[in-house]
């Protein structure tokens, strides 16, 4: 929060004049955005070579291909998956490559809602990538046949009322988690659960991009861009990540599935190759994910943009942030800083005894809200909030004084607000 | 006083395995309780087409275990509109008569992509959804459908060679 306490009002000025220069950008040629006339094609941002074409289309093909396991005749080229997974092909969690749909009411979790491990205490020594030391990194709730699903996240939702200030009523929905069927009983004590919905592929490319210099020091973090915390500082690791632990399939960046010690017959299984995801299709993926464009909103609501900076929002959510090495593009409104902050104890995760882990979360870039609006909102790490107005109410920590802002403004300048982010 | 989120922890029981299945297709977030029930009872065996001249013709509101072909040997009504690799899959097509139009639900218990075409057109789905650990069905997608004597229902990417389906019309007030 020390930019909001210190200089909101000169970061909003700011801001401001970077609002209105990403919308003009918008429009022009360049664009990091396009119209997505059918969700099933996406397209890219650019004009492509034919060659960059062919590496895009066959990364889409990629992304919605629904991989099998090893040794299923006639599909050498998408065999391997698993035996332990979440879900068979990347498009069921990033749909088109959209965000991940979480859940509108109590349920299991759905697989674009992955149940994230992490051990505490190898945290606190400056590991901070080990996962649970049985369950590994990530809860699988898919298996092949002869396996068994580690276990499914059942989710509750607790409704919480209050007003703003103005009288106004609002209500959020607490989830909470039961992790049911454990196939190695219960978790270690030292471990998080980090719930963590599917993020949206739209303009990824773009962000890794964004020079270093453009990015706050980091001293006490790793340097990543992608991920809700971060944790990969390229796309090609955030894909392979992905693949090794959320679909068991190894790639030439790493080159083993999320199999512990303790799950010798995980570690047995029969493999697809060497690695599971070709060179050549990580490349297309890569291709695919570079180029994807931002879509385009349908809304047509009126700028908002000054009452968002003067909110204190756009410290966080930058209005533009410069790109290098991008034909006809020079800056972006990704709406983001790239940076991890902290949002206060009711967003952070828990531990296994349900002790608060303290958490940071990379600011989500907020592009492509609008396409989001096609469907029921799920949005934050978690998919709790129904509404970007929910998602606004959730922020505290270091976004308290933004969210304390927005509650005192009008209910006028409230849905102006709210509106135009429908746009972005 | 604030609530705060609780984690909390169940060992693997029976009673959960049994009751997982039902919980998990209460998940869906229209109410299918009727595609569910169309579900738990035996499928009408059916060979689904390898073009558009050899589809079978289906009824509405029955389901069918639809037996598929290798997808290379398929001839589709228009070219399927998601672009997947199709190694090893399977594939086929169908006919509905659809005698009113409006919103119809295809239900399937495996990871088909259905492509609905009428007059050589496919038509694009309005909503879809699925239910982790849910089989019966596994995916529910909607689309708005013109009366005709001849939908045509295209299966592709199946890693199975047969599977479950039901069309069904959407109930007026619950969608």
């Amino acid at each position: 929060m020390k930019p909001r306490n210190g200089c909101a009002r000169l970061l909003a000025a700011v801001a401001q004049i970077g609002v209105v220069a990403c919308a003009n950008a918008q429009s022009a040629p360049g664009s990091a955005y396009a119209d997505f006339v059918d969700t099933r094609d996406p397209p890219p941002y650019a004009a492509l070579t034919p060659a960059q074409r062919e590496s895009y289309d066959l990364g889409h093909a990629l992304l919605n291909t629904q991989w099998v396991a090893a040794g299923t005749p006639r599909a050498e080229r998408r065999d391997g998956l698993g035996p332990l997974f979440n879900a068979a092909s990347c498009d069921a969690c990033h749909n088109e490559g959209a965000r991940g749909q979480g859940l509108m009411k109590d349920g299991v979790a759905p697989a674009p809602l992955v149940i994230q491990l992490q051990d505490t205490r190898a945290r606190s020594a400056h590991r901070v990538d080990d996962g649970d030391p049985v369950y590994g990194h990530v809860l699988n709730i898919s298996a092949l046949p002869g396996y068994t699903p580690e276990g499914i996240a059942w989710v509750h939702y607790a409704e919480r009322s209050g007003h703003y200030p103005d009288g106004t009523a609002w209500s959020l929905r607490v989830p909470s988690y039961e992790l049911r069927e454990l196939r190695y009983g219960a978790l270690s004590t030292g471990s998080a659960i980090s719930p963590r919905l599917a993020p949206p592929l739209f303009g990824v490319g773009l962000l890794a991009q964004v020079p270093e210099s453009a990015l706050p020091e980091a001293a006490d973090h790793p340097r990543g861009r992608f991920g809700w915390q971060s944790a990969s500082a390229t796309l090609e690791q955030q894909t392979a990540i992905a693949m090794s632990r959320e679909m068991g399939l190894t790639s030439r960046t790493i080159a083993h599935d999320d199999c512990t010690d303790a799950q010798p017959a995980c570690r047995s299984a029969a493999s697809g190759g060497t690695p599971e995801v070709s060179a050549q299709f990580m490349s297309a993926l890569l291709a695919f994910q570079a180029f994807l464009a931002v879509p385009h909103s349908n809304s047509n609501a009126g700028d908002a943009s000054p009452l968002f900076a003067e909110a204190g929002c756009a410290a966080c959510h930058r209005p533009q942030l410069p790109v290098e090495g991008v034909d006809g593009i020079t800056r972006i409104a990704a709406y983001s800083d790239l940076s991890l902050h902290d949002l206060g104890a009711e967003l952070a995760d828990r531990d296994a005894a349900g002790n608060i882990v303290p958490s940071r979360f990379r600011t989500a870039p907020l592009w492509g809200l609008g396409h989001a609006l096609r469907r029921p909102l799920t949005l934050l790490h978690d998919g709790r909030a129904r509404s970007i107005e929910e998602a606004i109410l959730w922020h505290d920590g270091e976004a308290l004084q933004a969210r304390r802002r927005f509650e005192a403004s009008s209910a006028t300048d409230r849905k102006r607000l709210l509106d135009w982010l429908g746009t972005l | 006083m604030k609530l705060l989120p609780c984690v909390a922890f169940a060992l693997m029981l029976p009673l959960f395995q049994l009751a997982h299945a039902d919980d998990a297709c209460s998940g869906f977030k229209w109410d299918v309780k009727h595609e569910h029930t169309l579900f738990i009872h035996e499928g009408r065996m059916a060979t689904a087409g390898k073009d558009d001249k050899s589809a079978p013709m289906l009824d509405v509101d029955r389901l069918y275990l639809l037996g598929l072909s290798p997808q290379e040997n398929v001839k589709f009504a228009t070219p399927p509109a998601k672009k997947m690799l199709a190694d090893g899959a399977s594939a086929g097509l169908v006919h509905f008569r659809i005698a009113k139009a409006g919103q119809y639900r295809v239900s399937v218990d495996v990871p088909f992509w259905i492509d609905a075409v009428v007059d050589g057109k496919s038509i694009p789905s309005i909503d879809f959804n699925g239910a982790q650990g849910c089989t019966a069905p596994r995916k529910i997608v909607v689309y708005d459908l013109p009366a005709t004597p001849s939908l045509t229902l295209q299966f592709s990417g199946s890693t199975e060679a047969r599977g479950h389906i039901t069309l069904t019309p959407v109930p007026a007030a619950k969608q």
